[in-house]
């Protein structure tokens, strides 16, 4: 369907005016310019007409948050070149353009090719269409335009970005025998150092501390952590009120970047990782310890938006028998709204899990885009505060996290 | 995801209206400019009965055809809008209102006042009118100008060729003498009384035989269709002439009370041919036709179309003629039309600029959608202030319930605070809620309970 245009309009005013001059005035020079006039209209009219080809081909359709993904457009002109093409191919508004453009106004010859080139940056994580495109004809003279719109969606995939957690580990104390190694703060045949202590006759060799001998003048040998591997448990809050914030500086994004990261520097220790998430629903992935289990996890994160208002008691209802006993469970909640939480945790407690609670404050997340510091996020702040002291009281470790912190940081604070 | 896909939006019923309003508007430009250049340039088309460009027995090409032979200084054209055209065509052509003659044959539907005016009109400039109707519908011209009545009545006579419905008459008048054959004429009513001796009306009347008009339409004689005592006949042609002051030539019409005498099926019976050549040549005058141009106007509007399509070409022709002819609409119609394509320039829009926005700052809000704290939030600071004390105290929900309000207060250690939390009637404004909420904050124990001291 041709788009009129304000000039296609106006000339088409002008016709008619000077064709009803001409009637009114009975003068053949008025209708002959209305008739040159309405010749202009049909021609660019008949003209705007398009067919063409375009192919999109995206290099790398599965990135990780801030990556930049490069997208390029073939454009086969299959018709007769006449008039303008103006393709633009639509993008999610959570993208960026760094480089090169998604629109381009074309002047193709007949059988003539053109590629277009621009390069996006993923910011948010999430899946999304890069299309469907417009494709838009104009005539000659830009009087008229057609409009069509082309189904050609290509879905891509932006995961969480995985900080760096090398360093990341879980104190446990109760031992498994699966592979992986974990620090459990007990003297064992691992490979951490842990201490040194005086030669026994029934010690290796390799272990004596030489340097350390020669300090003290008496054979010392070199003590080892014992290692362990641990199935690790994560509940993720995803519940409506975890998007507060703008669509990246929010508690949800925090808390899935950090799941993304322990997880990988878990899975990497050949320990298994399980989560669970809660909020519209409650989404359970049993622990598992390979690269497998970290796509699956990461596509479970990326497809995890906040909505609902699932409790951490239901969900820890439902994921109960997913749990290894006496396994590290992170809890990863901005513990607004949620008033069964304690009770939860007592009821893991009790079952002796080792809890970390991992919670990112929802009110420091809105003070920092209002910018205020007002006596209602005082009231709110303390309420928060006592809440966070209380269950420290219990004995779970608790990591107040502020929007300050980067996800390195505090996951390092929640390895030992 | 909740973002929304940038680039032009197309909301459907807006936009199909939108495109209902320019599909429309631009039939109408379109059939306004085709229309004109058809009226202006293109051919006649046959449209129904009576036709001058049909070719079929019940049209009167022969006649166009005869008129054609008679010279070649004789063209012929048509109107098939309206007759209110004579004045721009007398206007605007070159040929004289005098060398043109304006011939209706078959009236099948009246014309309106503006037609008949612009034929009466071109009658006193001094144009030449041929109008033939056996239906009576001619009367809107003839009786509204020339005060010359159609009766809508079947003429019979005794005169007649092998059937009652052919009547013969004979003519020996307007220089010509033979007779014509009639197909069911129809007759006029005598002049009326008050011209009875006008020189400038001439009446040919029908056959001295008994003839009578059929006024009821039952086929018989009946007592009060008899003939008419003045005349010797019923008038079945009337010549009518109007002198031009300071002019040699004159108007001069014809109206007829048969338009059968035309029809092609009829151009070789008796000497209708030779009648019908005649009176153009009559009315026109031999010596204007051998000395300039002279031209024939078939009006081809006064029949009904045949199709819808015809129905609808002519209508278009009319309004158009209507609009270069009719002083009101010639004003208004230029109006309104300016005043559409004004609104319509102004709604139209060009097609939306296609561009990428980049937008993640979507803000959502939950505690601090209402900054400011009020009166109501007396109890909930209350008990904030008490699990803080709680906390700090390191005692369990029971032992803190059973502690009394001294020890409360000796806990606190501040007069204001001890009163805020034991006096639950007392009111607060809220500048005294936001000042005690302060104080709360920076409250830390006199001594250490044992609990957890988490304070800033």
């Amino acid at each position: 369907m041709s788009i009129w245009t304000k000039k296609s309009v106006t000339l088409i005013s002008m016709a008619l005016a000077t064709g009803l001059i001409g009637l009114v005035l009975f003068n053949i020079f008025f209708i002959v310019i209305s008739v040159f006039f309405s010749s202009i209209l049909f021609f660019s009219f008949a003209a705007v007409s398009e067919n063409i080809k375009i192919v999109r081909t995206i290099l790398n359709p599965k990135v990780f948050e801030d990556d930049v993904m490069s997208v390029r457009l073939t454009v086969i002109n299959r018709g007769s070149g006449f008039g303008l093409v103006e393709v633009y191919d639509k993008l999610p508004s959570a993208m960026k353009i760094v480089s090169g453009s998604n629109k381009a106004t074309l002047k193709l010859g007949k059988g003539d090719r053109a590629l277009i080139h621009y390069s996006v940056e993923c910011p948010l994580r999430g899946f999304f269409n890069i299309g469907p495109m417009l494709v838009r004809s104009r005539d000659m003279f830009c009087l008229f335009s057609e409009e069509r719109e082309r189904v050609d969606i290509t879905p891509i995939t932006v995961y969480p970005r995985i900080e760096d957690a090398r360093r990341f580990d879980v104190d446990t104390r109760y031992k498994k025998i699966n592979p992986g190694s974990v620090m459990i703060r007990a003297l064992g045949m691992g490979n951490d150092f842990h201490s040194i202590r005086n030669y026994v006759s029934t010690d290796p060799f390799n272990r004596i501390n030489w340097k350390a001998s020669a300090k003290k003048r008496t054979l010392m040998v070199n003590q080892y952590e014992l290692e362990d591997v641990y199935d690790l448990m994560i509940f993720l809050d995803a519940r409506y009120v975890t998007k507060i914030g703008t669509p990246i500086r929010n508690s949800l994004e925090y808390m899935i970047k950090a799941a993304a990261s322990i997880s990988s520097a878990a899975i990497k220790k050949t320990n298994r990782v399980g989560m669970v998430t809660y909020g519209k629903d409650v989404t359970i992935l049993p622990p598992g310890s390979s690269n497998t289990q970290m796509e699956t996890l990461l596509a479970t994160l990326t497809a995890t938006y906040a909505g609902g208002k699932r409790t951490f008691k239901e969900a820890l209802e439902r994921a109960t028998p997913f749990l290894t006993p006496k396994s590290p469970v992170i809890i990863m909640t901005p513990l607004q709204r949620d008033d069964t939480l304690e009770d939860a945790i007592q009821l893991l407690l009790s079952k002796k899990y080792h809890i970390t609670l991992l919670t990112p404050s929802i009110v420091d997340f809105e003070r920092l885009i209002t910018g205020i510091y007002s006596p209602k996020y005082l009231l709110v702040k303390m309420e928060r505060q006592n809440r966070l002291a209380k269950i420290r009281g219990m004995g779970v470790k608790v990591v107040d996290w502020p929007p300050e912190r980067t996800v390195s940081d505090i996951i390092s604070e929640v390895a030992y | 995801m909740g973002f929304n896909m940038a680039g032009p939006s197309n909301t459907g019923r807006k936009k199909a209206k939108s495109v209902i309003f320019r599909l429309l508007l631009v039939l109408l430009i379109f059939t306004a400019i085709f229309a004109t250049s058809i009226i202006l340039l293109g051919p006649a088309e046959k449209t129904s009965d009576l036709s001058a460009y049909g070719d079929s027995w019940d049209d009167i090409s022969d006649f166009r055809t005869g008129i054609l032979d008679t010279s070649e200084n004789i063209t012929v054209s048509n109107i098939i809008s309206s007759p209110t055209l004579l004045d721009t065509i007398l206007e605007t052509s070159d040929i004289p209102v005098q060398n043109t003659l304006y011939i209706a044959i078959g009236i099948e539907k009246e014309y309106t006042l503006a037609e008949a005016a612009a034929i009466y009109n071109f009658y006193l400039r001094g144009g030449k009118i041929i109008i033939a109707d056996d239906f009576g519908y001619a009367n809107s011209v003839t009786d509204r100008m020339f005060e010359i009545e159609f009766l809508p009545a079947r003429l019979w006579d005794n005169t007649y060729e092998k059937n009652p419905l052919f009547v013969k008459v004979p003519i020996n008048d307007m220089d010509f003498h033979g007779t014509i054959l009639l197909n069911e004429p129809a007759a006029m009513q005598p002049p009326p009384s008050t011209r009875p001796n006008d020189p400038r009306i001439k009446a040919l009347s029908s056959p001295l035989g008994s003839s009578w008009i059929d006024l009821n339409g039952n086929g018989k004689r009946d007592q009060n269709e008899f003939k008419s005592e003045k005349f010797r006949g019923y008038p079945l042609v009337y010549e009518l002439n109007q002198r031009i002051t300071g002019k040699e030539y004159q108007g001069r019409a014809l109206f007829i009370s048969d338009s059968s005498l035309f029809l092609n099926e009829m151009w070789g019976r008796e000497n209708n041919s030779d009648f019908c050549t005649h009176i153009v040549s009559y009315l026109l005058g031999d010596e204007t036709i051998s000395s300039g141009k002279t031209t024939v106007i078939f009006d081809e509007s006064r029949h009904v179309p045949a199709t819808a399509k015809s129905t609808f070409r002519q209508t278009v022709y009319t309004y158009l003629v209507l609009l270069v002819t009719d002083s009101n609409l010639r004003i208004l119609t230029p109006v309104v039309v300016v005043m559409i394509l004004l609104i319509w320039i102004i709604v139209v829009d060009n097609p939306p600029r296609l561009r990428h926005r980049f937008d993640i700052k979507h803000i959502a809000l939950y505690n601090l959608r209402t900054p400011n704290i009020n009166t109501r939030d007396a109890d909930r600071i209350r008990a904030l202030f008490l699990e803080k004390i709680r906390l700090a105290s390191g005692m369990n929900l029971d032992e803190f319930r059973e502690m009394s309000a001294p020890d409360l207060e000796q806990m606190v250690g501040d007069t204001s605070l001890t009163d805020f939390l034991l006096d639950w009637e007392k009111s607060y404004t809220v500048n005294q809620l936001e000042g005690l909420l302060v104080v709360i904050r920076d409250w830390k124990p006199n001594t250490f309970f044992g609990g957890d001291v988490y304070l800033d």
